[in-house]
């Protein structure tokens, strides 16, 4: 019996649960990502997916497991963002940072717990995103972007995820993306407040060299874990080529305003 | 002339969130800035004028509305 045959007979309504996944795994010696391919490509859906739709269509969700997304930055907004693509089905995750954790990182940061405190984030992000999904592709690169060593990985993704805390290392990617018609997700907190661009320059968010407001108000976990929610819901729009964010997105949680610029 | 001044996010705290202000001929955008000292808060992020972004050197006519957001960078 084929592989395809055997999932068309053990799924439910279409849907393939875990335990169909491992049984086929061992029957026709094939790793966990190939059966999701092969269910993806023939219009089954893993079980896990279920919850997705019909906000993501079948076809939408085999889209998302082909596609790549680097996301720059493994801290608080990295570390969200990388859990939330990874869950929804996103096939590819590309994450880099140089950074190890750290104890004040701890307020906020995905995956930060005391025995992971040294470790680099990326790495730890890796392997607590392949226990949750063992299907999807994790690499992680423990190490800071430069535009001499990255500048060539910029163009093999679909999308580029700032994730960054240094405004002008963002502003200078985002250039460039521009400029090479690279999609790209900015997202940036400080306190209550938050601030989002898709696809746009930064030139009227970032005057001049320097940190933001971050440096006095802080990083609280609930400001991350919402822009980390935008910034995800502006990777898949533009993945799945949906109408996405066309200004500059500023948002306020003390107050509850968004301002459209 | 008399300005509107829009103030966002931290620059609010201690000041105010919308004023109509007074300001003497030529000043410019940076007038506005170093008055309400809100460099001492954080350093300037968005800067827009009648809804336009502008330079800190632009100089304000009578009736413009200024919105002023910090910089914001954190990850």
């Amino acid at each position: 019996m084929e592989l395809l045959s055997y999932l068309n007979d053990t799924s439910n309504n279409g849907f393939l649960s875990l335990k169909d996944h491992f049984k086929a795994m061992e029957i026709f010696t094939c790793n966990f990502r190939e059966v999701e391919q092969m269910a993806l490509e023939n219009n089954l859906t893993p079980l896990r997916y279920k919850r997705n739709q019909k906000t993501i269509s079948q076809s939408e969700q085999h889209t998302l497991f082909k596609s790549t997304v680097l996301v720059l930055g493994c801290g608080g907004l990295g570390g969200f963002i990388s859990e939330m693509l990874c869950r929804i089905g996103v096939g590819n995750l590309i994450l880099m940072d140089g950074d190890v954790f750290e104890e004040h990182n701890l307020n906020r940061q995905n995956f930060s717990t005391i025995k992971a405190l040294g470790l680099h984030k990326a790495e730890v992000l890796r392997n607590g995103l392949e226990a949750i999904n063992p299907a999807l592709h994790v690499k992680s690169m423990p190490e800071f972007f430069t535009f001499e060593k990255h500048q060539s990985l910029l163009e093999e993704v679909d999308v580029v995820v700032d994730a960054l805390d240094n405004p002008t290392l963002k502003s200078a990617i985002a250039s460039l993306c521009k400029e090479k018609n690279i999609s790209f997700v900015h997202g940036a907190i400080a306190g209550y407040y938050a601030q989002f661009a898709t696809c746009n320059t930064l030139e009227n968010l970032y005057k001049q060299e320097g940190d933001g407001a971050e440096k006095t108000s802080g990083n609280p976990a609930f400001t991350v874990c919402f822009a980390a929610s935008i910034q995800s819901a502006e990777v898949i729009k533009l993945l799945l080529g949906k109408p996405h964010l066309e200004n500059i997105l500023m948002a306020d949680l003390w107050e509850y305003e968004f301002n459209l610029l | 002339m008399h300005i509107i001044v829009k103030l966002f996010a931290q620059y609010r705290e201690g000041r105010f969130k919308v004023e109509q202000r007074e300001y003497p001929k030529g000043a410019t955008a940076q007038t506005v800035i170093d008055e309400l000292c809100l460099e001492n808060t954080s350093p300037l992020g968005v800067l827009m004028v009648r809804g336009k972004h502008v330079q800190p050197t632009y100089t304000l006519q009578e009736g413009d509305e200024v919105a002023l957001f910090p910089k914001v960078g954190g990850g």
